[in-house]
């Protein structure tokens, strides 16, 4: 314990690390609380002048006047009923053509509601959803009994040809409890901001840790350390946990902030809010909006981790810091790049078999937990989420395993 | 106690760096003398465990280090030619987390470090930065860290490279006290080093041990061959030229003192003089020769 808290003490004594620390949480602050910026109502006062409303008064506004509570079916003939008014006098229901003091007073409290609509009544074939005008009321009220067929025809539709694919679907979203809930909160947007903040501190961190083990190459210093009792395996392990302790508290400690941050901002009640009011209708995770920032965050704690150990067992093979940072960052990208530069199967398993796996943006966990993404193997699939976090579970160990392999065994040929 | 090496190579590539060594290291000193290149920082990385044999190995009391790891590093302290250390770290810091590496307790480390700070001068400079300190502050710094843990077995590559005089001569009685019952190499090419610490003293040249003895057997080599005279300071061109030099001082009434390396005395007036390791050492690396005022 004692070489421990010396070698955390050693870590936390330079500057970078510092310097890195305080740039992690910083921009936890920063991206939670950027999405507040786009927050907007525009409407007219009580003396007839056009106003915009942003930030903290756009939240309040909205707080007060959305409809929310669980989502009956009643609820959704309304919001239908609703829209198609103002389609009927305006020939559309979209901000630019219609008055925005007839979208705030008529339609904005409803919609959350329309967009699931829409989608849970899209055309089996063709994934097409209806126009406004084209929609029944009396279909709105089956809504939730519609939900199973929509997910069955997404899943025929984008995985052709593999029926495993859909029988994992539907046995997952069989668990999702229904009716749905909808309170305002954070939108679907921050969450991404939440996946962007991961990868940016996926990086710092790669940083911090690149230069665990391959600086003691290029100072030298590890002809002395190599000669101690300890300075061994013993050390190595030593090593790998401190790493791992410092930017996996650095993360957790983000990533709340991240957390307690936008709901702060938002509010706590939204995070109440179903996932499927917030993404697809039919998102496979059984999650309101609060156990999805958590699965995020734990979830992308174990592919950082994944990341991070990686970057260890690059630095222990590395000569140089240089050489070991460069080849931390090129891995840490590499599942975004294959991601933009090599679609389909290969590309997705690829993705998914990197160190990196998960860290990124359309690559990201955040992505796979709300889409319907499979990987799929002879008559088999796997829901992308799941192999990315199987995967994650066991290439922490192995590369921690080969790092304390490498390091222990390192001697000059 | 002893180190044996045992028929220890060293091949890269194009080159045999430490050509089928073997010496078996006793309690004492021992001096580890030969030019730069000679496969002497070669031969203590192997020794140290950090750099693996080509062929050979190497024995602490019959078993191989290999075999003991962390029981012989346990008992082992190294200061390598070039003292490298984490650059965030200053002095105390350092020496704890090499105690800690070293497996020491708490207390007797804290204990330790003041006691080695005392003797290689440092106490005043423990909280200041290693990366900030004076080049032979630095070798202090990497000589304490190797007495740390009272290694039975050490070995410092080049100790006093960038050590002052008046340092070199309180390293010399810090090593002299600590050397008792325990085996110490020294690699050195800087003959003063050890000439009067070394009780044993193996010399190495193209990657061979070419002699092995205690101090006073090996300057028995040169017996006959050390000569002094003075000569007009005048002449001196003339004599370094027809002469191999080992010394020479310039004195007050015109003439300058010469010790020089020849089978026979090359002046009439030349007599001889008692050997010391360092005529040895020129006599066995002539290119070596530096003549000093």
């Amino acid at each position: 314990m004692r070489l421990l808290a010396l070698e955390i003490k050693r870590v936390l004594k330079t500057k970078r690390t510092w310097i890195l620390i305080v740039a992690s949480v910083l921009l936890a602050v920063f991206m939670a609380y950027i999405p507040i910026t786009f927050v907007t109502v525009q409407k007219t006062d009580e003396s007839g002048n056009y106003v915009e409303i942003t930030g903290k008064d756009a939240i309040n506004y909205y707080k007060s006047n959305m409809v929310q509570g669980v989502v009956k079916p009643e609820i959704l003939r309304d919001a239908v009923r609703r829209y198609q008014e103002v389609y009927k006098t305006y020939d559309s229901v979209y901000g630019d053509n219609i008055p925005s003091e007839v979208y705030y007073e008529k339609l904005s409290a409803y919609q959350p509601y329309i967009r699931g609509i829409k989608e849970a009544l899209a055309d089996r074939n063709n994934g097409m959803s209806p126009v406004i005008a084209d929609i029944s009321i009396d279909k709105v009220g089956e809504y939730y009994d519609l939900l199973e067929s929509r997910l069955a025809s997404v899943i025929d539709m984008e995985q052709t040809g593999h029926p495993a694919a859909k029988e994992v679907a539907l046995s997952k979203f069989a668990k999702v409890q229904r009716p749905y809930e909808y309170y305002y909160g954070a939108p679907s947007d921050s969450m991404e901001y939440e996946t962007f903040f991961i990868f940016l501190i996926t990086i710092l961190c790669a940083v911090i840790v690149a230069p665990i083990f391959s600086t003691e190459y290029q100072t030298g210093a590890d002809d002395i350390i190599r000669c101690t009792k300890n300075g061994k395996r013993k050390l190595a392990i030593i090593k790998v946990a401190s790493a791992c302790l410092i930017v996996g508290m650095l993360y957790l400690l983000c990533g709340i902030t991240w957390i307690v941050v936008t709901n702060s901002l938002f509010g706590w009640e939204g995070t109440k809010t179903s996932i499927q009011l917030s993404f697809s209708v039919t998102t496979l995770l059984p999650y309101n909006v609060g156990q999805l920032q958590w699965a995020n965050l734990l979830g992308g704690f174990l592919l950082f981790l994944s990341a991070i150990c990686f970057t260890l067992l690059l630095s222990s093979l590395a000569k140089s810091n240089v050489s070991a940072l460069a080849l931390a960052l090129l891995f840490v990208l590499l599942p975004f790049l294959v991601y933009t530069v090599m679609p389909g199967q290969l590309g997705d398993w690829l993705q998914t078999l990197l160190p990196g796996a998960g860290i990124g943006l359309g690559n990201s966990l955040l992505y796979a937990m709300t889409n319907f993404d499979f990987l799929h193997l002879g008559s088999a699939s796997f829901w992308n989420t799941d192999v990315m976090l199987m995967l994650a579970l066991v290439k922490i160990p192995l590369f921690i395993m080969f790092t304390i392999v490498v390091y222990d065994r390192k001697r000059i040929r | 106690m002893k180190l044996e090496v045992e028929n220890i190579t060293k091949k890269y590539k194009d080159k045999t760096a430490v050509d089928n060594v073997s010496i078996t290291f006793t309690p004492g000193v021992w001096g580890l003398l030969g030019a730069n290149g000679a496969g002497k920082t070669t031969l203590m990385r192997m020794i140290a465990g950090i750099m693996e044999p080509t062929e050979g190995k190497i024995l602490y009391d019959g078993v191989p280090i290999e075999t003991l790891q962390g029981e012989y590093r346990r008992i082992f302290g190294y200061l390598p030619q070039e003292f490298g250390f984490y650059p965030e770290f200053n002095v105390q810091d350092y020496l704890e987390y090499m105690a800690a590496l070293k497996g020491m307790p708490k207390r007797e480390a804290k204990r330790k470090i003041d006691e080695l700070l005392e003797q290689v001068s440092l106490s005043e400079v423990r909280k200041k930065k290693i990366v900030k300190l004076s080049g032979g502050m630095k070798r202090r710094v990497g000589i304490a860290q190797a007495l740390l843990n009272d290694p039975e077995v050490l070995i410092l590559d080049e100790p006093t490279s960038g050590l002052d005089p008046g340092e070199r001569v309180r390293f010399r009685n810090l090593l002299s006290e600590f050397a008792k019952d325990r085996i110490v190499v020294i690699s050195t090419h800087i003959v003063s080093d050890v000439e009067y610490i070394a009780n044993q003293n193996a010399i190495m040249k193209d990657g061979k041990i070419i002699e092995n003895d205690t101090t006073e057997q090996l300057v028995r080599l040169v017996d006959g061959k050390i000569w002094e005279c003075k000569i007009p300071s005048s002449d001196l061109v003339k004599w370094e030229r027809a002469l191999k030099l080992i010394n020479l001082r310039n004195e007050a009434d015109g003439t300058t003192s010469i010790r020089y390396l020849s089978d026979q005395a090359e002046t009439p007036d030349s007599v001889s003089a008692v050997p010391r390791l360092e005529d040895l050492y020129l006599w066995l690396f002539p290119q070596e020769g530096e003549v000093r005022l």
